[in-house]
């Protein structure tokens, strides 16, 4: 495929209407991936260069670097469920056995627990974003 | 290395990242664990912990970018790009942890 071809390119991940919810969860997980990717590299170079200067561990500074950490715990939280979910897909766990296609069209590749997996993620995140919204009242001392 | 064995690693530092990450997590944020620390384990799993996160990262985003930009030789570009950066990283970071651990 040449460059020219993928015409969408970074807008075709906003269009959602008509899609399934698995689009919704691609999309998720690269954003979640490259908030997770830019807090990492930075988190690197920070404690480094803070040791390097002034010989002390990196803290995270104040409230908004407190909150800062507690909107990365969220993500994080979700792109391992979410990552797990995808691992058991790409190796044919929950990806049902394909069928004749006879209408009514169904997607029969999202039979087998892959949509049942969608909905376990989406539950078990939000099971541990409640634990995770206590513990940071604690970190943000509220 | 073909692709597949690429998001195989994928997947492996992945399930890395959740053991190590949560070591890195609990050790630094539970008292009750803070011994962790001085034990001679932890900076390893930390050390396997930088090389498994930037890993994946650089994997992640290599999968981003390629798709955003297709085709063999842009895909060469950003794959050379994203393992400069990693190895930078990495080294970087690893020679933190010999600072602060290792006595350097």
């Amino acid at each position: 495929m040449s460059r020219r071809e993928n015409k969408q390119g970074i807008l075709g991940w906003l269009k959602l209407r008509g899609y399934s919810i698995e689009k919704l969860m691609y999309v998720a997980q690269r954003i979640s991936g490259v908030g997770i990717i830019i807090f990492l590299l930075s988190h690197i170079l920070n404690v480094g260069l803070v040791y390097a200067v002034t010989g002390e561990l990196w803290e995270p500074p104040g409230l908004i670097g407190k909150a800062v950490l507690v909107m990365l715990g969220i993500i994080v939280v979700f792109h391992t469920f979410n990552g797990i979910r995808l691992v058991l897909a790409e190796y044919g766990f929950i990806v049902g056995k394909p069928k004749r296609a006879v209408y009514p069209y169904k997607m029969t590749s999202l039979s087998g627990g892959q949509r049942l997996a969608v909905y376990l993620v989406l539950i078990a995140f939000i099971i541990i974003l409640y634990f995770w919204i206590m513990v940071a009242f604690d970190l943000l001392g509220w | 290395m073909k692709e597949s064995t690429k998001m195989l690693l994928h997947y492996v530092t992945g399930f890395l990242i959740l053991v190590t990450g949560a070591i890195h997590l609990i050790a630094n944020n539970l008292e009750r664990f803070l011994w962790i620390k001085s034990t001679l384990w932890y900076p390893i799993s930390l050390g396997i912990f930088l090389g498994a996160v930037l890993y994946h990262a650089m994997n992640g985003l290599r999968v981003v970018l390629v798709e955003l930009f297709p085709g063999s030789s842009s895909g060469k570009v950003i794959s050379t790009i994203l393992v400069i950066v990693g190895v930078i990283f990495f080294v970087s970071g690893f020679y933190f942890l010999l600072v602060l651990f290792g006595g350097w």
